[in-house]
């Protein structure tokens, strides 16, 4: 009541009763609650050509490296829990997606619920919301530690041979069709193969060349993009299909580094999600009086629904590449 | 807690004096949100089937599967944006702003024709050389 101090009886003249107030620099509560979607929309603008950005990059090096990506995104779909999930499949894309359009559903029940103040259903409602958000993020922290495991992610210790490798021997037995039997996404498999045929080795560890294969040193090497054993000396190596390997090795790397960063932010909104819903399940339980008006959870619901669009979108872009 | 707002439409707004040159807010029931949802199920299945269905080949060009799983995914943000973030029952202002985030991805997408087609990119016509 505080926060309205100025003009006490500023609610009671409107038919949507005691909750919502009307402070002192609006005509009327239709104004304000305007105002309120407004400025909630201007920020979601904000957002939109934050990722438009992101989503530019990523179609520019689709086209650009459409093989690479069409070979890399296999990764996405390798994940095998309990042998229940086999791979070729994209079950935790697909699982996060079908939790996200709940979660939302959820949601504008929810923000129903406030407007007709319900204020336990709506509490309990924002908890199907906040349970939603946590199992995407369990999923996502799966997802995340195996493509770590794997040596995808694009720190120094990339090692896309290693990765490729363990791909095509471990997960051959389930891969249920899919498209590794597309020649177009198996460029990178392909140049690996020739550069063992000539002299490298090929193993669980990734792509080794043998010293004997050098010929001149080249200071430009990338050192993180093979596994070089110890006492070798990285040089240039100057066999056609290493090189290829070496380019499609990046592009994959390009690849992983988009993917972490569109759908790592996407995981930051969802974890600011989570914490603003909590705070306002808080300020229900309390009967704080902020939450007399159901804007502050329906302004929470616009960034909610706002995440669950992104995710639309990541979701055919980053796992069913075809 | 009856005293938490509730802006619905059966509750009559016409109770006090409202200005008519502000707009009020209509907000649905809550049955259009179970089929909102029940449609968004529908077309997540869709999506996914579309992985396995190689347009592309059937239609002799590489991009027909890109193009349709994008469509499908504007109706899925269409159906949230219009139903879920309720622009149906919002005033005019607001569905302006939420036209200019589709003005700045089609200036991202002018962006992208435009950078395709530089020559150093090799144009529209000629294969992308690799390296």
């Amino acid at each position: 009541m505080s926060l309205h101090a100025l003009e006490p009886n500023a609610g009671a003249e409107h038919s949507h009763g005691a909750g919502q107030r009307v402070s002192m620099q609006y005509e009327n509560i239709h104004q304000q609650n305007e105002s309120y979607l407004v400025g909630m929309w201007s920020f979601l603008v904000t957002e939109i050509m934050f990722f438009g950005g992101l989503f530019l990059a990523y179609s520019l090096y689709r086209v650009m490296y459409f093989d690479t990506y069409l070979e890399a995104h296999q990764f996405l779909l390798q994940y095998n829990f309990l042998g229940l999930m086999k791979g070729g499949f994209p079950w935790l894309g697909t699982i996060n997606t079908a939790v996200l359009l709940t979660s939302s559903l959820f949601m504008v029940l929810a923000v129903y619920n406030a407007q007709i103040g319900q204020r336990i259903k709506t509490i309990l409602w924002i908890g199907t919301v906040v349970a939603c958000a946590m199992v995407f993020m369990v999923v996502k922290y799966f997802e995340y530690t195996n493509k770590l495991h794997e040596g995808l992610y694009p720190d120094r210790n990339f090692n896309y041979a290693r990765a490729l490798y363990i791909l095509k021997t471990e997960h051959a037995g389930h891969d249920s069709g899919g498209h590794a039997e597309n020649p177009r996404a198996n460029r990178a498999w392909t140049a690996m193969k020739e550069a063992e045929k000539a002299g490298a080795k090929l193993s669980e560890e990734g792509l080794e060349i043998p010293a004997t294969q050098t010929a001149k040193l080249t200071a430009g090497m990338d050192q993180r993009l093979t596994s070089i054993p110890n006492g070798t000396i990285a040089f240039s190596v100057p066999n056609v299909a290493f090189t290829h390997y070496n380019a499609e090795a990046q592009h994959a790397r390009l690849f992983m580094s988009i993917y972490f960063c569109m759908t790592g932010l996407h995981g930051i909104h969802v974890s600011i999600g989570i914490a603003m819903m909590v705070l306002l399940m808080f300020f229900y339980w309390i009967k704080h009086p902020c939450v007399d008006d159901y804007m502050p959870l329906e302004m929470i619901g616009l960034y909610w629904h706002f995440v669950d669009i992104v995710w639309i979108f990541l979701f055919p872009l980053m796992y069913l590449i075809s | 807690m009856a005293d938490i707002a509730h802006g619905h439409d059966d509750h009559g707004h016409g109770h006090g004096p409202v200005n008519p040159a502000v707009e009020v807010i209509q907000h649905p029931k809550p049955s259009l949100y179970w089929l909102t949802y029940a449609i968004l199920f529908v077309l997540l299945i869709v999506t996914v089937v579309l992985y396995y269905i190689d347009l592309s080949a059937a239609t002799r060009w590489v991009g027909m599967n890109f193009v349709v799983a994008m469509i499908v995914a504007v109706i899925k943000a269409g159906f949230v944006v219009y139903n879920f973030m309720n622009v149906r029952g919002s005033t005019k202002l607001t569905w302006l702003w939420a036209v200019l985030g589709f003005v700045w991805l089609m200036l991202m997408a002018g962006i992208f024709i435009d950078y395709r087609n530089r020559p150093s990119q090799g144009g529209w016509e000629q294969p992308f050389v690799r390296y």
